[in-house]
């Protein structure tokens, strides 16, 4: 019973990824402030790295990475399968288990997944040409400043997902019907 | 952790890295297009191009409402600069036959260029805020080829074709940090490279470098130089917004406003071949 909540959360966060995709393809790479349009898919890795195990989420923001590094390439070949698996690393690593996290803290933790999935950019313009690091970090300032409020619509997609095949897991993985079984 | 390593999960994580390597290594070896990006392109491109024109309806339906009010001033605006453009061409007929006296007297050839243009629909716009690129819906099959110059209907140039699958291609647009093209000022004769800017690049602008004197005016309309016969002489990039010093006060440089509307543009010509004859 457990494994089957397992196999079909991980088939319905599948099929939210190319949803979020689609989404950021049709409304928001052309809605432009500054010059910057909104990021959704860190923002998805982050929602689940948070809610998920660790090993499991790792998994998952690899495999959304390389699905992203081929419907819209980044600077460098697999850029966001290394920024998202980064992603992945660190809020597996500092998140704290003990609690469900709500949209406030998912909030927080999508504004770091924004950061570190800047960092390689950042880092890459610097090798390039140290004077475009003042314009790298305003960029990624201005990206993350617009991208921070999609949290809340990223949060509610994926959300009935947690509630219908999250229910009476706790964080550390274990079923709460595989214990008391 | 015991059940991750036994359940697969390690395998997953495996094939993942392997996965990504793979197109790191395809990325680095190959200099076209790796085939992993062109299988994914072509599976891809449909959905795209579905989308696309499903978004181009809806904004058609949208674009019916707006304004009267302001669709009838634009038209009063548009009609006064015809008037003056007739007024133009009539000056340009009167000097074309000049020209063509004044060459048979020095027994020059007549200048020729030839486009062949394929029409082509943006499917999609750059996902990162780090470049700027368009997909667009035509591939090798139609004869694109990287390297190919893509313009705007009204001849101005929007970028290069740098990725090109069967029936897809990516443009790096001449906003994109990575792009440089050698230009030439129409009305002085200078010549430099326009290049995209990271900073510029959210202004939408350019930057043009390398310029041997100081003698540009704001308005100046900057073209393709042509020089090398990479891509066509002739295009138009932009015109000269202002001249600005870089942060080592030490080097001159012009910014742009491109001619192009990068991020309006439903439609773009790419040029898959072109002649010159001097």
């Amino acid at each position: 019973m457990a494994q089957g909540r397992v196999v079909y959360r991980r088939l319905f966060y599948a099929a939210a990824a190319p949803v979020l995709l689609m989404a950021q393809d049709l409304f928001l790479n052309g809605s432009t402030l500054w010059g910057v349009h909104p990021l959704l898919p860190p923002l998805a890795v982050a929602t689940v790295a948070v809610w998920q195990r660790r090993q499991e989420s790792l998994c998952a923001s690899a495999a959304f990475g390389l699905l992203c590094d081929l419907w819209m390439p980044g600077l460098i070949p697999c850029y966001f399968f290394l920024s998202f698996t980064l992603t992945a690393f660190f809020i597996g690593a500092l998140a704290p288990r003990r609690t469900a996290p709500g949209l406030f803290r998912v909030t927080l933790w999508g504004a770091a997944a924004l950061a570190i999935n800047s960092l390689p950019a950042v880092l890459i313009f610097a090798c390039r040409d140290r004077g475009t690091v003042p314009a790298a970090l305003v960029l990624a300032g201005k990206e993350l400043i617009l991208s921070v409020p999609l949290t809340a619509p990223v949060y509610v997609l994926l959300l009935p997902i947690r509630r219908r095949f999250d229910r009476g897991m706790s964080l550390s993985g274990v079923s709460h019907e595989a214990t008391s079984a | 952790m015991k059940r991750f390593l036994t359940r697969g999960g390690v395998i997953f994580l495996c094939v993942s890295t392997a996965a990504a390597v793979l197109l790191c290594v395809a990325a680095a070896t190959d200099s076209g297009t790796d085939p992993v990006h062109s299988a994914f392109g072509g599976i891809t491109a449909p959905l795209r191009a579905g989308s696309a024109a499903a978004g181009r309806w809806v904004e058609s339906i949208a674009a019916r409402f707006a304004a009267v009010e302001e669709l009838q001033a634009r038209n009063e605006a548009l009609e006064q600069k015809v008037a003056e453009l007739e007024e133009a061409l009539r000056q340009a007929q009167t000097d074309s036959e000049e020209n063509r006296r004044l060459r048979e007297l020095l027994g020059l050839r007549r200048r020729r260029r030839d486009f062949s243009l394929e029409a082509a629909f943006v499917t999609a716009r750059s996902g990162s805020n780090w470049a700027s690129a368009l997909t667009l819906d035509k591939g090798t099959a139609c004869g694109v080829a990287i390297g190919n110059c893509v313009m705007d209907s009204r001849g101005a140039l929007a970028g290069v074709v740098t990725e090109a699958g069967e029936t897809w291609c990516t443009v790096t647009t001449v906003l994109d940090p990575s792009s440089e093209l050698g230009a030439k000022v129409f009305r002085t004769g200078e010549t430099g490279i326009a290049s995209g800017n990271l900073r510029l690049m959210t202004e939408n602008r350019l930057s043009l470098h390398f310029l041997e004197g100081g003698a540009l005016k704001s308005g100046d309309l900057v073209i393709t130089s042509g020089l090398g016969g990479y891509y066509p002489a002739g295009l138009l990039i932009g015109s000269v917004e202002e001249l600005r010093t870089d942060d080592g006060g030490v080097e001159q440089y012009a910014v742009l406003i491109p001619r192009a509307d990068i991020d309006g543009e439903t439609e773009l010509f790419i040029i898959t071949a072109f002649s010159v004859e001097k």
